[in-house]
């Protein structure tokens, strides 16, 4: 008790936590100035008037944001992806993981070329060719289906059921298990938390990808938010440039609003998964 | 196990539920010709989608062309455009845009993926060449054809140098007395030294700007030197940033940073910095687009400026506002395109006169009423959309000056704003043998503007000593490709024009 007391008043201590709260506030912040923004008077950001609390305190930029049918088509789009793409990812990826990390015929040649996807990968427009030719373009699966299988993520894996017991599923089989109800039953289990981990991975990359509702989407009612949100940021630029009016209301606060609204689902995952994160990233680190 | 069974079919749900909305969205289809066009329309569009709204649906039943936009309004348009374009089903036209829009021309030309237009203009395209000049034509040519239809600015040098009027009355100066530099110089130092606001304290200062954006601090006076346009000098063609006359404007600008003529700040002020200031009601002058669309926004007064022609040349000759280019983007139709007559039909249909009321008013019953045989605009449309159906057209008719166009225009920016904007187009002039010149393959390894903007800062700022540092730039600029430059643009020159 004494000892911890000690630890709490000294100097370096409190370095440490003068230092921590520091970074903490640097990363805070640019979130906090969105939020601050998006809450604020437009006419008083539009003059520069910016504080730490909301200035005259509007809700008209989310009244305009949430007007926009194209920002809930964009969301609807984003969590369809997140979800399904998610789930489709980790089945591909955990199942390949699993029967790499077994010792199957030709295992290591699978392996090289997990790895050379890696290193090596065909650039956007052959990517796009492959995409096109499989009737993808324009569709919703084109923001799936590439995204379906993450090499980092497999390799990270493997690495995680082959440190697993072979004793436990050699008795497993003994009582007459079938290789796939080892993997679903103890296998995948065991594994939570590198897997939860993996999880939050695919879902926040698919949540923030851009260039895939770019270039393998045309239409409309198909682009997800974060092209929607890349739109909105540019628009004041093209507004300025091309159309020399009064807009009524200012480009940042309608982007600081729903920059913060999209933010929003995403961020709120993130507190279920997080005493996966770091215990899945250590386990398989050291094990790899 | 059962847990995992539902979940397998919910995921089956989802996904059919997702491909239902896929297919009975694309599902249209009409009898008339259905042309695609690679577009960037990214502005304001009223939370609606650009292939369904009251504008598009308007042109589509006027022109009875099914029009269909692939619309990236992000800043990866370009890299959208390469990609589609090297796939096997480009778009029918596409837009160039941005800074590199002549060298993507010439590329996608050279490579025999547009299609040459000059006897299709000639064709289909009688408004189009009626009202669209030749220079913004020249700036679509590659290898002496025309490759795109150019969206010529109506304000196609839109820059103007306003001056508070209050501070000149104040100080007794009639801006028309206001004419060679070195009256300029000696109103803008009484700007300084003769307290135009009358405070009794001296906090005033000439000229407010800023180094953000297009830089316009670099665009004050120059031509009034001779240094905003490339000259041939000895047999050579210089680019405007090697002339002596380049070197006289740095020395005159350097003279009005260090007596505070100019906004000691202004290489650090950013955009809303300098409207900040233009709202303290501390800097007697700035240069900006007419539009005024910061100043307004402000809650200030167009009728607080006076707008000035800049000064005049040594010899006495009027000077301009040099700006980039007439034209803020292309539209190019691609080699594969099976429907050229509709594509070019659209185009032609934004410069006919209903085609430019649709433009400059929008939508009868919409965005306007007809009274008494007059187009109002309504009051809460007035310069609406005009962006979105501008860039919807993506050509327009340029020529606002002819009615009922003018009429429809001063409804939104204003009397005075229209005399702005009259000023403006006859203070404004091109740096034409750079704007005309060819773009070089050879080139495009050297950066020009990084060397000659970083020497032109620390020019005005006093960082290095003009006299003693000249020559030395100018070998630099020549080393770094400057001589190649030189040499291939003064050959162009030779071949058009001194045969």
């Amino acid at each position: 008790m004494q000892a911890r007391s000690s630890r709490k008043l000294s100097l370096s201590y409190a370095i440490i936590v003068a230092i921590l709260v520091a970074f903490a506030i640097v990363c805070i912040m640019p979130f906090w100035y969105v939020m601050v923004s998006s809450f604020s008077d437009p006419q008083l950001i539009k003059e520069g008037l910016f504080k730490l609390l909301p200035t005259g305190w509007s809700l008209e930029a989310y009244r305009v944001v949430f007007r926009d049918v194209r920002f809930f088509n964009g969301l609807r789009i984003t969590v369809l992806r997140t979800v399904i793409g998610t789930a489709l990812a980790l089945s591909v990826q955990t199942m390949m993981a699993y029967a790499l990390s077994k010792k199957i015929p030709g295992r290591r040649i699978f392996m090289k070329l997990v790895v050379v996807t890696i290193l090596f990968n065909g650039g956007i427009i052959p990517t796009y060719l492959v995409v096109q030719s499989l009737y993808l373009v324009d569709t919703f699966f084109a923001l799936i289906l590439p995204m379906v299988f993450n090499p980092w993520n497999v390799v990270l894996l493997v690495s995680f059921f082959a440190a697993q017991p072979q004793s436990v599923s050699e008795s497993a089989k003994l009582d007459g298990a079938g290789e796939f109800t080892i993997f679903l039953k103890l296998s995948v289990p065991l594994a939570v938390p590198a897997i939860a981990t993996i999880l939050l991975f695919i879902a926040v990359r698919h949540w923030n990808e851009l260039m895939d509702g770019v270039i393998y989407i045309n239409s409309s009612n198909l682009k997800p938010m974060q092209v929607y949100l890349i739109e909105l940021v540019m628009r004041s630029t093209t507004n300025t440039m091309i159309e020399p009016t009064e807009q009524s209301l200012t480009a940042i606060s309608i982007q600081t609003a729903v920059i913060f609204a999209s933010c929003l689902p995403i961020l709120a995952v993130y507190p279920f998964l997080q005493r996966f994160f770091v215990k899945g990233i250590m386990v398989g680190a050291v094990k790899g | 196990m059962k847990k995992n069974l539902y979940a397998l079919v919910s995921l089956l749900l989802v996904c059919a539920m997702v491909l239902g909305t896929v297919t009975a969205a694309t599902a249209e289809e009409e009898d008339r010709p259905r042309i695609v066009i690679l577009t960037s329309i990214n502005v304001d569009t009223e939370g609606t989608d650009v292939n369904d709204n009251d504008y598009i649906n308007y042109i589509r039943d006027t022109i009875g062309v099914d029009i269909e936009f692939i619309n990236d309004g992000t800043n990866q348009y370009r890299q959208k455009m390469n990609t589609m374009l090297a796939s096997n089903n480009p778009p029918d036209a596409f837009m160039l845009m941005d800074v590199t829009q002549r060298t993507d021309l010439a590329r996608w030309a050279e490579e025999g993926m547009l299609l040459p237009l000059d006897d299709y203009l000639a064709e289909y395209c009688p408004d189009l060449l009626a009202s669209i000049k030749d220079e913004a034509w020249e700036v679509t040519k590659y290898d002496g054809k025309i490759y795109a239809v150019p969206f010529q600015r109506y304000d196609s040098t839109p820059y103007l140098t306003f001056v508070r009027k209050d501070w000149l009355e104040n100080l007794g100066i009639d801006p028309d007395d206001v004419k060679t530099i070195d009256d300029w110089y000696n109103m803008l130092k009484r700007f300084v030294t003769d307290d135009p606001d009358g405070n009794g304290i001296d906090d005033t200062y000439g000229i407010v700007s800023t180094s953000s954006g297009t830089h316009l601090t670099n665009s004050y006076f120059k031509d009034s030197f001779g240094a905003a346009r490339a000259q041939v000098v000895d047999g050579e063609l210089l680019p405007n940033y090697m002339l002596d006359g380049y070197k006289e404007w740095l020395k005159f600008m350097n003279k009005l940073y260090e007596e505070k003529i100019l906004d000691p700040e202004y290489i650090v002020n950013s955009g809303s910095q300098m409207w900040e200031k233009v709202a303290s009601g501390k800097y007697g002058m700035f240069l900006w687009f007419w539009g005024l669309q910061e100043y307004l926004s402000k809650g200030l007064d167009r009728e607080d400026l006076v707008a000035m022609a800049p000064p005049l040349r040594e010899d006495g000759s009027e000077a301009s506002y040099i700006y980039s280019s007439p034209n803020r983007h292309m539209m190019a139709i691609t080699a594969d395109c099976e429907n050229v007559e509709a594509v070019l039909k659209f185009f032609n249909w934004s410069c006919t006169e209903e085609g430019a009321i649709f433009l400059y008013a929008g939508l009868e019953g919409k965005d306007y009423d007809i009274v008494d045989g007059t187009i109002v605009l309504r009051e809460d449309r007035k310069g609406k959309n005009l962006g979105w159906r501008q860039l919807t057209l993506g050509v327009q008719q340029p020529n606002v000056d002819q009615e009922p166009i003018k009429s429809i225009l001063a409804q939104s920016f204003g009397e005075l704003g229209m005399e702005h904007l009259a000023l403006a187009t006859k203070y404004g002039a091109y740096n034409d043998l750079d704007l005309f010149c060819p773009i070089f393959e050879e080139l495009s390894q050297y950066d020009f503007d990084k060397i000659v903007s970083e020497y032109t800062d620390k020019a005005i700022t006093g960082q290095v000593d003009i006299d003693a540092t000249w020559d030395e730039y100018i070998q630099n600029l020549r080393q770094m490709g400057g001589d190649l430059k030189i040499q291939l643009s003064t050959d162009w020159y030779n071949n058009e024009y001194n045969k």
